[in-house]
Order: structure tokens, then sequence, then C-alpha cells
């Protein structure tokens, strides 16, 4: 998942850059072209440029969708699609045209976001209004150029604007307003991330809802005295911000990607046109009232040099002020840009050439003019150096010696640190990794020097570092996370041999289980592939065809391309299928990719040293390292960057200079919070564990057990009888009341035996509560059987327990303790809580648990709570099918819980807060502009009903760590740490919360994005309220790294996608029977 | 310099090249080899794969950049590492001219200039010849060049097939230059190529020809002196890997040992679960001894088949148990063999008595 999401933001990255050439080899390789790079190489056409390209075929005026965004902000960026506007002309003109653009059609499916053209929007930028949230800055900051050209055109509304709110702009600000709306067109319906109509010294801005707190739109104008800072570059206003604030105030979203509605009214506000330079007069043209609608749109190409510099935008308003400020290190490095600006430029040819290569050949026998640093994808091509604003160059089609004009225009000047230069930063980062000998393998790479080498495992830890270079709050910044790759020196075949050895008539369902879901590494170069199938009825002996049309042997391409000698002729063939994805021209990639087992590495941790608790911590040993240790080996990479010289130089073409420190910043520590029991209550302490007097005090409510049950195999009667005993007498403190229990001794511990017993005991005593089921070692097979039984078939509470666990006498007592709380949970009992001040919440969690062979269908766990203590939840559970929207279930959920919610309190929820697990970067958008409005729609089934939602992506999986810091010596944060700035995400309300301490390892915080917020909850709730939600899982007395709902979400998903493979009966749906 | 002309080959020219100095060094299988004008290294990175008992392999060329770009793509792979090789290979790049006398360049098995002669002027051509043949004096020596008889065959060339090339040779003066050099320096060649044309065009030859210089075996082999020793050396190292392989006696010893440990791991075990499966019946004995031992068995052939045992809360693993195992038996020729390398080693202790206390665990 979080894979996937990374792919599409590199694809969106990319299409930003107009033509971009994009591919994604495993998620990062994009195969941007630094042209340093893979240089000319035939064999190796770079690919891509395609989505513009592609797109032709769909509409038959692609550039007019383009060009009604241009002369808004950059007319000269027509970037091949053909049509230029010039840019004295106005917008108007171009809107009028009425097959407007379809373009977003074709953008859209590219994505699978197929707006349907009944339904068209209208994409405002990004860039477009500018936020000066904080009066108190000095200079509202020259935000000038969005980063992102548009991804988004403007559709075609029939229907008029119904609202105009305010206009908080002075002067004529509302002209652009009426021009749209003399068009017809609802400028605010899309809030993508598109261009928006604002010209060069022209601000604009386009408001969602009247009751936004937004200020001061109108103090954009105040700015052109910046404009001297770049002389020809023209200063227009926009932030981005501006999107984060909509997102956080307006309780309608707007919607961008097409398929929904508008749920509010929405009304565009335009601020007047500033003119900013002499240069910029034709565009404020532009806004001007008295352009002429009918003016014609000429086709030609105009080819005036619209630039601009882009700056930085508002930051978002996140900063909390709660708890204690401490000094905090991060596995960030600053990075500084020593360029001054980075020059983008268009490049035509003409005639057009078609093939990627003949153009990156061209362009490279033109370094004497470009220089030696380039980065060119075919089209757009980025520059450290500044060329004259147009250059034609001649070259030479050697295929037929016919001249070629290739004209260079320069369309932006970029700041160093725009969110355009990331990508070819991070080629060039991957390259400054190889020059320092490390080996790529996936996207990390890895030491062959560190190599630790577990012989008795017959595998070996490589130590590496995973890095990415990131434009966050605090500017730009390499993030280096520790990363370890287990490989083994067991080729998939040798395992093979050894499962055929001990399992001959189940062989092939053995390899199936064994290797499905793999990642191998393969001989012959460094690339993984997940196995998703096994081809058992092929070998090596059989042929494929090769790109050129040959058919060879898999023996003998082996043999001729890498000198292998296929040892093992009758060898099955692994299968990977690969993503799909779009080759330059359209062309998608699907079918297999067939692998030799005899050449394939297997990496990761074997399933059997999982198991095998000393092995494991043979392991573990090399792989969890602590903060001192972290630190250390990051501090090494960089040492190792700035000492190497080529290192350096090859990153100084881009005048970057990678910092020798670590950030450290200030952080803040939340206050202590107080738990709540049913009489006591007390401060947690230090270290955040409270499994003392969880068992000293009374539970908040606990459940008597009258009647319940004990299954026990014979061997087991002993510590049966033993538990029960124990039970009874640590019972009294905790409150809980426990009558004797139905012993039933089994004759054996066969699965089938377990089964049918708890059957005909529960058919017979239909009043027994609770099922304790003590089995003997570790077995898949019985658990699930049991918890089938009590799960679906006859709901029922169960537990079941590990004889081991209670074999060892001088432990019983404080194991017996722990199993009794958790009892009670599942009955239906609360163990504690903490005070949250907010009436009528109702927080949800939800996460989703996939299948690791991927062929079974992903389940959502989904818990909410019901009352204003937050001890009483309500958990369902749905399953979806692969690439099934996971919102269809949460509908189901959600109104479900409203219901619930309502039978127990009388009344709906007023604030509703979602935590939502298992979001990547990349899903962030499709989260706000598909999930959330299906939330708000959700709401609508019920009369007037209108709650306040804030919706908080969860996220584990991050490469960010957090180091407490003091006396030149970084050790581990803790527990409450809350780091809400510099290295927060640019574009959205978030912060990092380290809510559990930290017994070995390194403080990895839990990254929380605020998608959606109209619950005015400000940072300090948002944070506050998490934190305190950590402290809620009942299974762990102490606070735990995400939200206890979200704990609960992940345990249901887990419990039903892994051992249940159906949706529990609903009966149990009040009750935690699945801790 | 290859990828300017599209010709009509299949496979392309340049790989069909590369695919005959494979085919040269499988069937020769010389040890060390330098390949001039490199570039991409895309020959290089073949032979890295088509080893067949290379040992050294060294790449020349002008340009340092294009050098400094490709060089990574001749480090070793993961593979490399998790299978180390039977054999060593040492990877050096060199920046340098072959008109310069570079000491280290001598003594090598073979030498190949594939499309290199005509990007010189005719007079560097002159001073290549007496570099190559005189003074590094290799084995044997492949060079290839452009036919230019073969030229009006190629759609749309006009003049030479790169705008680099100072001349382009027909057969007779790729020939006489050839023989000149033979006469000279006491090689002698034979004529081949890649890319043949059709029908009755084959009369112009290959589209590349290729010459095969053979250094006469007169016994006036050239030893290096003292002062040829002490020459200082002009080409500057860009880069240089030695890839992992059992020639390292470490690696060999650590490919060993871990072989050995997994083999002991297992039988022990083994030994557990058949332990445990007994106790169940018995009584319990849950007690996980957490030592595990290599004992080496009876001295020479005469193999005791001792199992596995406990004594004293340690396991211990006779050796003649782990010899079977086909992992070992590859990496050591004989018993006795594995028996010394154990002794030198500090993860295994062989004991007093012909068992060992592993030191770490």
């Amino acid at each position: 998942m979080e894979e996937g999401g990374k792919s599409l933001r590199f694809a969106r990255i990319l299409r930003a850059l107009g033509e971009g050439a994009v591919e994604s080899l495993d998620g990062v390789t994009v195969q941007f072209f630094v042209a340093t790079e893979e240089g000319m190489d035939p064999k190796q056409p770079p690919l891509g440029r395609a989505r513009g390209f592609f797109m032709h075929k769909d509409e038959p005026h692609p550039g007019r969708g383009r060009a009604f965004a241009v002369p808004t902000e950059m007319p000269s960026v027509q970037f091949g699609r053909g049509i230029l506007l010039p840019m004295s002309e106005p917008v108007v003109g171009m809107a009028r045209k009425v097959p407007l653009p379809v373009e977003e059609g074709g953008l859209g499916r590219a994505r699978g976001f197929l707006p349907p053209i009944s339904e068209p929007t209208v994409s405002m930028g990004r860039g477009t209004a500018v936020l000066t949230e904080r009066p108190v800055d000095p200079v509202p900051a020259l935000s000038v150029e969005k980063t992102d050209i548009q991804e988004k055109m403007p559709g075609w509304e029939p229907k008029m604007l119904p609202t105009i709110a305010k206009v908080d702009a002075p002067g004529t600000g509302s002209s652009l307003v009426s021009m749209f709306r003399g068009l017809g067109i609802e400028p605010g319906k899309t809030w993508g991330r598109g261009a928006a109509p604002i010209g060069r010294g022209a601000m604009g801005d386009f408001k969602a809802d009247v009751q936004s707190k937004m200020t001061t739109v109108g103090a954009a104008a105040l700015i052109p005295e910046r404009e001297q800072a770049h002389i020809e570059e023209s200063i227009s206003f926009l932030g981005r911000g501006f999107v984060g604030v909509d997102r956080a105030v307006f309780p309608h979203m707007s919607v961008g990607r097409g398929p929904i509605a508008p749920l509010g009214p929405v009304s565009p506000i335009a601020a007047p046109p500033i003119p900013v330079s002499p240069i910029a007069s034709p565009l404020t043209l532009l806004a001007a009232p008295s352009v002429s609608e009918d003016a014609p749109v000429p086709q030609g190409t105009p080819p005036k040099v619209e630039v601009k510099m882009e700056t930085l935008k508002e930051p978002l308003k996140k900063i909390g002020t709660k708890g204690n400020p401490i000094s905090i290190g991060s596995n960030y490095i600053p990075i500084c840009c020593k360029n001054e600006a980075v020059f983008q430029y268009h490049v035509t040819y003409t005639p057009n050439i078609e093939s990627i290569g003949m153009r990156f050949g061209m362009m490279k026998e033109h370094r004497p003019t470009t220089g030696e640093v380039v980065a060119f994808d075919g089209s757009i091509l980025y520059l450290p150096k500044r060329l004259d604003e147009v250059v034609h160059l001649k070259a030479e089609r050697k295929t037929d010696n016919l001249e070629i004009d290739i004209k260079i225009q320069l369309t932006k000047i970029l700041p160093p640190s725009s969110d355009l230069c990331i990508p070819f930063y991070n080629v060039v980062l991957r390259r400054v990794m190889k020059i320092l000998g490390l080996k790529l393998v996936g996207r990390n790479h890895y030491d062959p020097n560190g190599v630790v080498i577990l012989g008795k495992h017959r595998l070996q830890v490589w130590p590496g570092y995973s890095t990415s270079i990131k434009h966050t709050d605090g500017g730009l910044y390499l993030v280096v996370d520790i990363s370890h790759k287990v490989l083994r020196n067991d080729s998939v075949l040798d395992i093979m041999n050894v499962i055929y050895q001990e399992s001959r008539e189940s062989f092939q369902d053995v390899c199936t289980k064994e290797f499905v879901g793999a990642i191998v590494i393969t001989r012959y170069n460094n690339r993984t592939y997940r196995i998703d199938d096994i081809e058992w009825a092929k070998s090596p002996k059989d042929t494929f065809t090769l790109a050129d049309g040959t058919v060879t042997t898999f023996v003998e391409y082996y043999r001729k391309n890498y000198g292998i000698t296929i040892k093992e002729l009758d060898q099955p063939l692994l299968i990977h299928r690969p993503k799909e994805r779009s080759k330059p021209g359209g062309k998608v990639i699907t079918g297999e990719i067939l692998l030799l087992p005899e050449l394939s590495f297997m990496t990761g941790i074997p399933e059997k040293m999982r198991k095998d608790f000393r092995a494991m911590k043979d392991l573990t040993m090399h792989i969890n390292v602590g903060a001192e240790q972290h630190t250390q080996n990051l501090k090494q990479l960089l040492q190792n960057i700035n000492g190497n010289e080529e290192a350096l130089s090859e990153l100084g073409r881009w005048g970057l200079n990678i910092s020798q420190e670590i950030l450290v910043t200030q952080g803040r520590t939340l206050p202590n919070e107080t738990i709540c029991m049913h009489s006591a209550s007390f401060v947690t302490s230090q270290s955040v564990d409270w499994s003392r007097e969880v068992v000293r005090d009374t539970s908040i409510s606990t459940v008597p057990l009258n009647c319940w049950a004990v299954f026990y195999p014979r061997r087991a009667s002993d510590q049966a009888e033993e538990l029960v005993t124990t039970f009874s007498r640590v019972a009294g403190p905790m409150g809980i009341r426990i009558d004797r229990p139905i012993r039933v001794e089994l004759r054996d511990d066969r699965t089938e035996t377990f089964v049918k017993s708890i059957h005909s005991q529960l058919t017979s005593e239909p009043r027994v509560q609770l099922v304790v089921c003590i089995m003997t070692g570790n077995r898949d097979d019985l658990y699930s059987a049991i918890k089938k039984l009590c799960c679906i078939q006859s709901p029922v509470p169960s537990q079941a327990i590990n004889l081991r666990t209670i074999s060892q006498p001088q432990k019983l007592r404080s194991i017996a303790q722990k199993i009794l709380l958790q009892i009670n949970c599942k009955l239906g009992g609360e163990l504690w809580t903490v005070s949250v001040p907010l009436k009528y919440l109702m927080v949800i969690g939800v996460d989703v648990h996939h299948d690791t062979c991927k062929k079974s269908r992903s389940v959502m766990g989904f818990v909410a709570s019901l009352n204003s203590m937050l001890t009483k939840w309500y958990s369902r559970v749905t399953f979806q099918m692969p690439h099934e929207e996971i919102i269809n279930g949460f509908r189901v959920c959600l109104l479900a819980a409203l219901q619930k919610y309502y039978e127990v309190n009388h009344t709906f929820p007023e604030k509703i807060v979602i935590y939502r697990d298992g979001v990547s970067d990349g899903q962030l958008k499709t989260v706000e502009l598909y999930e959330i409005p299906q939330v708000l729609k959700c709401f609508e089934t019920i009369p007037n009903y209108e709650p306040k939602l804030a919706f908080i992506v969860v996220q584990k999986r991050i490469s960010t760590t957090l180091y407490s810091y003091g006396a030149n010596h970084f050790g581990t944060p803790s527990p409450g740490t809350i780091l809400d700035h510099t290295v927060t995400n640019r574009e959205w309300v978030d912060f990092y919360l380290m809510a559990h301490s930290i017994r070995q390892g390194c403080g990895l915080p839990t990254h929380y994005i605020a998608v959606y917020n109209t619950a005015n909850l400000t940072p300090d709730h948002l944070q506050r309220l998490t934190f305190k939600m950590c402290h809620l899982y009942w299974n762990w007395p102490g606070t735990i790294r995400v939200p206890a709902p979200c704990k609960y979400a992940h345990k249901l998903a887990f419990l039903s996608g892994q051992y249940l493979h159906s949706e529990p009966a609903i009966q149990l749906s009040e009750k935690l029977f699945f801790l | 310099m290859t990828h300017i002309i599209t010709t009509p080959f299949s496979p392309p020219l340049y790989i069909q090249r590369y695919q005959f100095v494979i085919d040269y060094v499988r069937t020769y299988r010389p040890r060390k080899v330098i390949d001039f004008g490199c570039a991409e290294c895309g020959l290089l990175k073949k032979l890295k794969f088509h080893r067949n008992g290379i040992q050294t392999l060294v790449g020349v060329d002008i340009d340092r950049a294009v050098l400094l770009k490709r060089m990574c793509t001749l480090a070793p792979l993961m593979s490399d590492y998790l299978q180390p090789s039977d054999g060593p290979l040492t990877v050096e790049l060199y920046e340098g001219s072959v008109t310069e006398r570079e000491p280290c360049t001598r003594g090598f098995d073979l030498v190949t200039c594939v499309e290199l002669i005509e990007h010189l002027e005719l007079g560097d051509v002159e001073s290549f010849s007496e570099v190559v043949f005189g003074y590094m004096a290799p084995g044997a020596v492949i060079v290839s060049t452009p036919n230019a008889e073969f030229n009006p065959l190629l759609p749309g060339l006009r003049g030479f097939r790169n705008h680099d090339h100072k001349f382009e040779w027909s057969r007779a003066e790729f020939q006489a230059w050839a023989h000149r050099v033979c006469e000279e320096y006491g090689y002698s060649v034979q004529f081949t190529g890649v890319g043949e044309a059709l029908g009755h065009w084959r009369d112009v030859g290959f589209c590349t020809q290729i010459g095969v210089f053979k250094r006469n075996f007169d016994g006036l082999n050239w030893s290096m002196t003292n002062t040829e020793r002490s020459e200082p050396s002009v080409y500057r190292l860009l880069y240089k890997v030695a890839y992992p392989s059992l020639y390292d006696n470490n690696i060999y010893q650590k490919t060993l040992v871990n072989e050995v440990l997994y083999e002991a791991e297992h039988l022990r075990q083994e030994w557990l679960k058949s332990e445990n499966k007994d106790s169940n019946n018995n009584s319990h004995r849950y007690y996980h001894p957490s030592m595990e031992t290599v004992q080496y068995g009876a001295e020479g052939g005469a193999v005791v088949w001792q199992p596995v045992y406990q004594k004293s809360g340690a396991i211990f693993v006779p050796l003649p148990c782990i010899w079977p195992s086909p992992r070992v038996r590859a990496l050591c020729g004989t018993a006795q063999q594995l028996r010394e390398e154990l002794l030198e080693d500090t993860q295994v202790r062989l004991s007093a008595d012909g068992t060992v206390n592993p030191a770490s665990q």
C-alpha cells in the first residue's frame, strides 16, 4: 500500500512536469532523465513523456484545456500541448470555446479517477490563494509560482455560481469572479492542484466557504515591494497553504477529482491584479474587467517568456503549545542549496522528433551550451544555469540528415528547493550512494562492508540506509533511516529441495505457501522481485520471446547473457507479475516475469526462524539499533559523503550541500495523563506503566462470571486446575466475581475433539458466558477452529491459553491477573479511562489487514466508541476484494455505529474523530477527495444531522525517528514527545507523536495527519486527544504507539482476516471479543 | 561509440563484437585481460559474467567522465557476496591513453581494442602499435575496426560511420598495417570479422573487420627488470574492486565455518526434536542445553558413526556427521582438510579428545 502510494506520488510529481518521463521502477526509480546518468544508451531508451501525448487520442482539443489555465499564471507553458495562448489574451476567450477541456478526463483516467463528463470540474490552483495566516509575518513572503504545472484542467460547468460570498479583497477584486460568472464556470468547484487564473502580479483567491476564518486575502495586495528581489521575475501571489486551510476549516469540501459534487456553497473571491513589474502589464490585463471576452483565440504561439520565481509557501497553523519544551533530534539532515535558482526550460524540436532517445542524443550534443549538469526528460529541461530566454540550436537527424531546430525556452525559475527539483535531487542522491560503494536493493542502499553473517541460519544481515530528499516545513532535508536487509544464502531451489525431502506428497502446496509473497533477489542483477505464483508446468528448457522477437530457452538465455550454466533442468519457474504501468506511447506493461528458482535468492526472515525465539534474538540483536547506534550510523554516512570528493562534486553540480549535523530542534513532552478506574485515579508515572494499579484497584465495571467453561486436554489438567484456583484468588482486588467453571477434560488435543466438545457444551448450556481453552503448543489450526466456532457459529467470548504460559508456577499469578483482565474486557467490562472533555464525542478507529499472499481479500476493522467515557466500543468488520474501495464498507459500519450510539445515548454524536490507519502519503489526496465526502454523505442520510468531523490519518511505518538530545548525546525520547514543525509536511496539518515508552531500539514516532477538521480542534486539541487515546488500549497497562481504537481495529481485522476468514457474528459487536 | 549507426544486424553489431571476444576468452582462457577504449564498460561488464578464468580485468579509457559514470556497474552484485565464486577477480579502471607507456599494463594475456584505432590520428596509430605490441607485449591482441568497403551498404551513410573517426580502413589497408606490426614485434595475425552482407554483396567482407594477433613464442619473453619496475605510472586509477571469492582465505574460512555451523545447528535441532519426543512419554525435560559442539571423530578413515550426544549440558556433534553435507564437501576436498581448517577457527572449537566446545554461541 505504501509502495503504491509512493509511486503514485512520484508519478504525480513527474506529471507535474508536463510530459514528465515517468517510469517508476520499484516505486521509486523514477527514470527522470538526468542526462548525465544513463546518457545515451541506445538499448534503454528512457521512457516516458507519455501522459500528455497519449491523451491526444482521447480528446480533440488538448491545448484548450491547458491553455485555459495557462494565461493565468504562466502563459508560455504550453509544453507541447499544441495550442498556445498569447498572454495578452484573456482567459476568457479560451473559456468560451466550448468543447472545453476534456483533458481532465484524460488525466483522471490515467490515475483511475474518471470524472464523468456530465460533472465536469473546474480546477483552481493550489497555487491560487494567498494566505497570510499569521499576521505577524514580517514580509508576507512572495509566494509566487506553483510547484505543479496544472495537473487538473478546468472543466466547465453549465451552472451559474450559486453564491458569491464575501469578497475580502478590496478594489476590483471581483473581476475574475464576474468573468467566470459570465462564462458559467464555477471556478471554486475544484480545489485540485490545478492552475488558477491569476496572472503574474495578480492575486486571485477562491474561497470555498463563508464560514471560513480565513483572513487577509486582501493582504496579498501589499506585496509588490519585494519585487526588486527578482528583477525580471514577476511575483504573483498564491499560497498552497490555502488548500490546507480550506481543508482544515471548511466543512464542505469541494472535491477535485471529479465524481463528487461540492456539498456546499462555493464562492470565488478574486483579488485585484497588482502590477508588479513592467513586464507584468500584459498580464494585468488578464484580470481586468475591460478585457474583451470576445477576443478570438489566436492559435499561434507568442513566445513571450513568462518567468516566475517559485518561493516557499506560507506554513499551515499546526504548532501546539502544551507541554514542556525539550530538545529533540531527528534523522533529518539539513541540505543547503548554494545555487540561487534552478531554471526550467521547455524544449521543442521542429520538425518534431518522436524518439526520446534521439531527443536526448541531440540535446547531448549541445553540452557546450547547456553545460554538463542537465536534467532532461525529453521535453522539460532543468539547468542550474540561466540561458537566454529563447535559445535556438541546430541538430541533424542522423537517419536522414534532416536539420532539426531545437528551441529551448525558459519557462520558470524555481527556487532550488522546489518540489519539481526533488526527483532529480533524489537521482543525484542515488548516484552518491553508489559512489560510496553501497548496493541498491529495492529502494535502499546496503553496505557490503558491514555485512553480518549468521552462519547457523544461513543468512546475512546487510546494514544500510534508506534515504530520500524531502521538502518539509523546515526546508530541504535529507531523511536517512537505518535499514537492514536479511538475505539468505539459499536459493529458492535449495529450499525447494529441502521441502521436497520433508514432504513429498504435499510438495507443491508447501512450496506455494512458502514462496508466494516472498521477495527474491536474482543472481545476475541486484533486482528484487515478489513471487506471485509458481509455474509448475514450465522448466528452464522452455522458451520465451525476447524483446527483439527471437525465441530462446531460459537455459540458453542465461548461458549467453550471463555465462551461467543452469544445473537443474527440471525446476519449476517462479512468476512475478509486475504492477501495471504504462510505458511511453501508452503501451501498458502487463504479463509475467518468469524467474529461475536456482538463480533467485530468498530475502527476509525465514518463517521457521520467526517462531524460534532464540534464533530471532541472534538476529534482532543486529537489527534493532538504539538511538545511539542509529545516530552514529547516520553520522558515519554523513562523514562518508562529506569525505568523498566525488560524492561532493556530484552533489555540488546542483549546488547541494549536505550538512554534517543531525537536525536538533525543539519539541515538547505532553503532560502526563490521569488514569481513572472505578474509584481510584492516578497520574501516570514517567514510564507510563500502570500494570500494578490495574490489578490492585477495581476496574470501572466488571461482568460477574457465573457460567463459564474450561476445555483442556488431559495432560493439562493440573495446570487448568491451578489456573482456575489462581483466578478466584486474584479476582477480588480487581472487583471481579468469579464462580467455578464447568470443566471439560478432553481425551486428546486434536482440533476435532476441541471443536466437538465446545460445540456440544454450548448447545447443552446456552448460558455459557465464556469459553476458555487451554492448548498445547502454538497451533494456528486449532486456534482458528476455536475462534471460528466461538466468533461466528455460536457467538460467545472465548479465551485461548497456551499451556506453556501457565506452566511456570512462579509467574502464574501475574499471568492469571492479565488473563482475567482480558476476559473482563471480552465480556464487556471496562478497565480504565482518561478524561476527555469533549462531549458527545465519538472516536472511531479504522485499520485494514492485508493478507501476505495478496490472494485473499483485505479486511477492514472498524471500532467506534459509544459512550462519553470512551469505554464502550462498537466493532464491525468488512471484507473487500482487492482494489475495491474501502469506503463502501466503511459507510455501512459508520451508519451502524451511529445507530448504536443513538440507542445508547438517545442522541447522535456531535463530534466525530476518525483515526484511519494504513494510508500512505500518496493516498492522502484520495482520502481527502473521495473518502471524506463519502463520510459526509453518510451523515446526510440522517435528517438534520451535521456533526463536526475530524479525520486523522495515522501512519506508523514512516522513516522519521526522534531522539532526545542533551549533553551532546542522543537517546530515546520519553513517552508523549511531540514534534509539530520543521519535519512536518507542508501541505497538511500534521504532527509526530511518540506515545509509547521505548524498551529497545529507536524512538519511532507515529505520524498523524489531520486531513479534515471541522470540529474546531486546534493543534493542541488534536495532539492531546490523540495522546489520550493512546492510553486506552486495555490489553496493555501503558501507552501504545497508536490510538487505542486503531489498535482495536487492527486486532479485529487481523483476527478476522487471519483466522476467521469471515465476518464475526453481530451479537459480539459491542464486546471487545477480539482482544 | 556504437550508437549512431543503425545497422541492420541482429543481434546488433556491437553485441556481435563483444560476443567475439567472449568466445575467444572461452576458448583460450586468458587470466589477465585489458580492454582499451572501454568507454561505457560494456565489454567489461560482459566479461565479468563470462569470466572463464579471468582473474584481472582492466579497462582503460581516455574519457574520465564516461568511466566515472559507468564504473559502478562493474561493482560486485549482492549475489557475489552470498555465493562467493571460486576464482578471484579484480576489476580496475584507468584513465589513460593507449599511446602512453604504462608499466602496469605489461604482462597481460589478452588486450582488446574494440573499435578503437579508427579514433586515433594516423600518427598515433604508430605509437599505439609500438606501445601495445612492443612495450606491453601481451600474449594476444584483438583489434577490431570498421571495414570501409562495407560502408556503401550502410543506409544513409556519408563519410565515416562516426564523426570522431579519423580514418576507416579497407581490408587491404588494415591487413597491411597488421602484417607490418606482426613483422616488427613478433606476432602472427588472423583476420576475421562480424557482420556479413547478404547475397552477392558478400565479397565486400565483414562490416567490422577483426585481427587476432598472437605473440610468436620465441623464448624471448621479456622479463620485468628493475628499471622497468621503477618506471613511473602514467595512468590514473579511477576504480578498483576485488570480488569476494573463496580464493580469499578469510572468505573461504568464513564460508566453511558457516556451513559447518549450519549443519551442526541442523543436527542439534534434529536431536532435540527426537529427545523431546521421547521426553514427552517419560518425564519433563524442557531443559534446552545452550551449548553445542562439533566433535571430530576418529582419526583418518576409520569412521566411527557416533551420533549426536549430550554430555554435561552441552550437545556434541561429531565431525563425521557433518562431513556428508555436500556443501561442506564441496568446500574442502577431504575430511582431514576440514579438520585442519576448523582447528584454526575460533567459533568452532574441537575438543581435546576429539570433541569440541564452541567458543561463541
